[in-house]
């Protein structure tokens, strides 16, 4: 039934390279890159909520090059460090440390690194200027409960000073794989082809990319997935779904004409809907407040909407779980200029960035605990394509860097979270591209999660996931089921 | 050796080599377009096309010209055609009355563009237009994009590949855009310079065919910054009307005034004397003339027309691109046309689908409409107005001027196909047949429609309006259980019931099959 698409057999009839020059830059598809502002499978109580042997797994990719030394201040990870940081290389770009005399200033996280206080907000002792009913705490209470870990200078070995090239190679896993490596774990994993992967956005990021018939589903938003809506949007016609319901009889047997691209999407476009549409069409209630004011964050509200998609989804008891989500972040990430630092009332660029994901990533995490079911059975990782470089530019902005932060958010101990993990190179010496060397590949913490959290085992990832890693073991974050 | 990489051969007859230049050219053939496709001559065409000062396009001219441009706080947008200081005038007045200056300006850029997409004899021109607005992608952040479509791509669009990036290169939109406007000669904004070399010219690894291909670095990270101090003082700042001007001085952004050299690939260093405006130039004139560029430019003309997959599909078409570019010393015609004329077009039925705008397009145009939806007025009470329309564009994610990646939206189809695709072409389909048809209400489910009734030719047989718009969306033949399911439905059960505008299950129909697979391929 599953059939064969058109892309699996015709990637691997290409080099590499032509299907890498193929999808280069369509994982941004649909994202707010860099601008500033501006039949029914539904069975309740199944008893594989979620899936006995796994997380659900949410990636969630900074599309653009997230600053994470802004992020993650190395206050005092040694002297000399410190000079370099506050001194040198970020003069009027630097977060202050946690003890300056300053209102807004870093949150320390262990003596060594704060956080940026956009990222603590509604914390104890934080100021939090433009407050809004979501501050409660955001990565920092994470932190401090043990649900977040936070690895320190990580990257891509394929790492070029091109957003769209290591963008791609991060979602394929290495620049050599010629699909994504989400796909290839539900492969490994032994999911059924139909397994549920969504990316709550406009568009499947090349991550999802299958090479072996999945299909994962873009769903805008619950009002927006589906041909109902817009039925009612555009005619009062009092028979609309009659009609709709004529036109897909149409087009059904049409789309089984052929077991394509094309064809095949289609139809599991109208599979996907039958089964999630009576989740979309109820109205969900998230248990905590997501962030998507645009007094506060620069890319609509995007995240924090597609974050509750997740949610809502995850929690609808399908008998067809949700295996795995992805989102693409965007909103303005690529802070060539002009990038802000702590100002809520003048430049509030950055500010904004970092409260984006911040609190949605605290608000997803408290929602989803909020369900007994879900408590403990998700893992939520950051990552970004590189970090930015060390110092600032004349424009008030940073360009193009490597190492950066990695965030894995988890739930009731299914983490050792509340660590900074990772080897710091220190500020010293630069990197390539004059941004932080790369001492963890991105790779590695994402096959420690898989290891320990998501039923796969250790020869999976060098053989099938992420082939030519060498794994062999990981930084401890995840804690065995 | 390529066969096996043809993604698939749709379902259906293939279309004739006329329907398949009109897709790809264009936006679609329009009713009166069909009777001439009978005798079809791809070179004549190609030619004509690419004759396109002798297109007369007058009709469409005055259009473009009668578009009410009156704003939702009632200022007049200034015409397609203005200069700096007119959009400035604009931004100003916007202001003072409460007003969103470059959204009104995106939005009547729309219009002027989809109505040339629907209207325009010059189609070939107008998809060269769409092409080189994403090759070199900025966008309404910042409003002189406005002034960049007119004075940029459409000045260059069929012209010379150097004119063409030389004039980006001081687009006051660009200079924003990728922050070339804030580079200062000490401690340079890398962005635009890296840009210019990695999407608007030489790409980031050779695309020269033979050893090297797509492995050798065109440039290394220090020709990024080198190039990045070439042209600093490339700026709008201290411009009053925002124009670009070389800032020779020491105010900041200024240039970087020192001898330099770069390596870009070669076997010897390439030397820029001491200089300033005339250093970057220089470096243009160097990126124009490179063959990784005229390999890229022609890689990618090959995608948009040819396959999704051009360096394993047609290496041919690329080459002989390629070969025109660089004798012709990127002469955009000559290079077009050896794509267009390469066997491998007319072979490439299959490998490309229709993004949402020449979806958009390509249905109006099946359905004979004359008419663009005006995007300017604020019309959210109407429930078929433009504010719908603009969020079905945008639910469908190619609003255009507007993405803000520098690679511009994608051009293959695994961007542009999936379950939100599927379901956003159907909506958009009863959308535009109820628009322009008369709308489906609880009251008149089918009202009569004199231009319903033309496009049908009414009265007809449920068989003949089947036929005939299959021909008007298609001209393919189409699975014959498919055709007898559509004439099945439409006759509800009498292949021959008489079908008018007042049939209640003609539009749906339509729809049906605008929205069908079949009619996803360009």
């Amino acid at each position: 039934m599953q059939p064969q698409f058109s892309r699996r057999t015709f990637l691997q009839g290409c080099t590499g390279f032509a299907a890498a020059a193929a999808l280069r830059g369509f994982g941004i598809t649909h994202l707010r890159f860099d601008a500033d502002r501006h039949p029914s499978r539904a069975a309740p109580n199944s008893p594989e909520q979620p899936p006995t042997n796994r997380d659900l797994l949410v990636l969630v990719f900074v599309r653009g090059g997230l600053d994470g030394l802004n992020l993650v201040v190395p206050f005092n990870t040694s002297s000399a460090d410190r000079q370099r940081y506050y001194s040198t290389l970020r003069p009027t770009l630097s977060v202050p440390a946690p003890n300056a005399n300053a209102t807004r200033k870093a949150v320390d996280l262990d003596g060594r690194f704060g956080l940026h206080p956009d990222a603590a907000r509604g914390a104890g002792g934080v100021a939090t200027p433009n407050g809004h009913a979501s501050d409660s705490g955001g990565l920092y209470a994470l932190f401090e409960r043990g649900d977040l870990a936070i690895v320190e200078a990580c990257g891509s070995p394929d790492i070029t000073g091109s957003h769209f090239d290591t963008e791609l190679y991060v979602d394929l896993g290495g620049k050599q794989n010629q699909g994504g490596w989400l796909a290839r774990y539900l492969d490994a994993a032994g999911e059924p082809h139909d397994a549920l992967a969504v990316a709550p956005q406009w568009g499947v990021p090349p991550s999802l990319l299958s090479q072996t018939g999945r299909s994962a589903v873009a769903v805008p938003d619950p009002e927006h997935f589906g041909p109902q809506w817009r039925t009612r949007e555009w005619t009062a016609h009092e028979d609309a779904s009659a009609l709709i319901a004529a036109q897909r009889a149409l087009l059904e047997p049409m789309f089984q004409r052929g077991g394509d691209f094309i064809e095949a999407v289609g139809q599991s476009a109208l599979q996907n809907y039958d089964m999630l549409r009576h989740v979309l069409e109820t109205t969900y209630t998230p248990a905590a407040v997501y962030l998507t004011d645009e007094s506060h964050v620069a890319d609509y509200g995007d995240f924090g909407h597609s974050l509750q998609t997740v949610a809502q989804i995850a929690k609808s008891s399908l008998s067809n779980p949700l295996r795995v989500a992805t989102i693409d972040v965007g909103g303005g990430y690529d802070t060539h200029d002009n990038q802000g630092l702590l100002d809520w009332n003048g430049n509030s660029r950055y500010p904004r960035l970092v409260a984006n994901l911040a609190n949605n990533i605290k608000a997803f995490c408290d929602d989803m605990n909020a369900d007994p079911v879900w408590r403990g059975r998700f893992v939520v990782v950051v990552l970004s394509e590189f970090g930015r470089v060390l110092y600032q530019n004349d424009s008030g902005g940073t360009d193009h860097g490597a190492g950066n932060v990695m965030l894995v958010a988890g739930s009731h101990g299914n983490i050792r979270g509340g660590h900074i993990y990772g080897e710091w190179p220190g500020l010293t010496n630069f990197g390539f591209n004059d941004g932080l060397h790369i001492t963890t590949d991105y790779r590695r913490v994402l096959a420690d999660i898989l290891t320990a959290r998501m039923g796969i085992a250790s020869p999976q990832i060098n053989d099938t996931i992420f082939p030519g890693l060498n794994y062999a073991s990981g930084l401890g974050i995840g804690v065995a089921r | 050796m390529m066969t096996g990489l043809t993604p698939s051969t749709p379902p259906g007859a293939a279309p004739s080599l006329a329907r398949l230049a009109y897709n790809r050219m264009g936006f679609g053939p329009r009713p009166e377009d069909l009777p001439g496709m009978g005798s079809f001559d791809l070179t004549a065409f190609v030619d004509a096309q690419l004759e396109v000062e002798a297109i007369d396009d007058a009709a469409c001219d005055a259009v473009i010209a009668g578009l009410d441009r009156t704003d939702p706080q009632g200022v007049t947008v200034p015409p397609p055609t203005a200069t700096l200081a007119e959009i400035q005038a604009y931004r100003t007045a916007s202001d003072a009355a409460g007003g969103w200056p470059n959204g009104n300006l995106q939005r009547h850029l729309w219009t002027v563009t989809y109505a040339r997409a629907l209207l325009s004899k010059r189609q070939l021109f107008e998809v060269m237009v769409d092409f080189w607005t994403n090759h070199l992608q900025t966008n309404f952040h910042s409003p002189l994009k406005y002034w960049e479509d007119h004075h940029v791509i459409r000045q260059h669009a069929l012209g010379n590949f150097r004119d063409l990036i030389g004039a980006s290169a001081k687009s006051p939109s660009m200079l924003y855009f990728l922050s070339n406007t804030y580079s200062d000669g000490a401690n340079p904004n890398e962005n635009y310079a890296r840009e210019l070399m990695e999407l608007h010219t030489l790409g980031s690894y050779s695309r020269v065919p033979g050893a090297g291909f797509l492995t050798k670095p065109n440039y290394s990270e220090t020709d990024v910054h080198t190039a990045a101090q070439i042209l600093s003082g490339w700026t709008t700042m201290g411009s009053p009307d925002e124009a670009y001007h070389f800032n020779a001085g020491r105010n900041w952004p200024s240039h970087h005034w020192q001898e330099k050299q770069m390596w870009l690939g070669g076997d010897r260093p390439i030397f820029f004397p001491y200089g300033g405006e005339e250093q970057g130039e220089q470096l243009l004139d160097i990126l124009a003339e490179h063959p990784s560029t005229a390999y890229f430019i022609a890689f990618k003309l090959c995608r948009r027309f040819i396959s999704d997959f051009p360096d394993a599909f047609c290496p041919d078409a690329i080459e002989a691109g390629a070969q025109a570019f660089l004798t012709s010393h990127g002469d955009i015609r000559a290079t077009v046309r050896a794509i267009l004329l390469h066997p491998t077009f007319a072979a490439s039925w299959g490998q490309k689908i229709k993004r949402p705008f020449e979806y958009f397009v390509g249905v109006q145009r099946a359905l004979g409409v004359t008419e663009m939806i005006n995007f300017l007025p604020d019309d959210w009470d109407d429930a078929l107005g433009a504010r719908f329309f603009e969020q079905q564009i945008e639910m469908l994610g190619q609003k255009l001027f507007e993405f803000s990646a520098p690679t511009g939206l994608p051009d293959v189809r695994f961007a542009w196909w999936n379950s939100n695709q599927v379901f956003g072409r159907w909506s958009l389909a009863n959308a535009l047949v109820s628009r322009f048809f008369g709308d489906q209400t609880a009251a008149n489910a089918a009202p009569a429609n004199a231009a319903l009734d033309a496009f049908i030719a009414a009265p007809a047989t449920a068989t003949q309006v089947i036929d005939r718009l299959l021909n008007n969306f298609l001209g393919r033949a189409i699975d014959p259980g498919d055709r007898n399911a559509l004439i099945n439905y439409l006759g509800a059960g009498n292949a021959q019931a008489a079908i008018t505008s007042t049939s209640p299950r003609l539009r749906p129909v339509i729809a049906a099959i605008a929205a069908s697979p079949y009619a996803q391929w360009r």
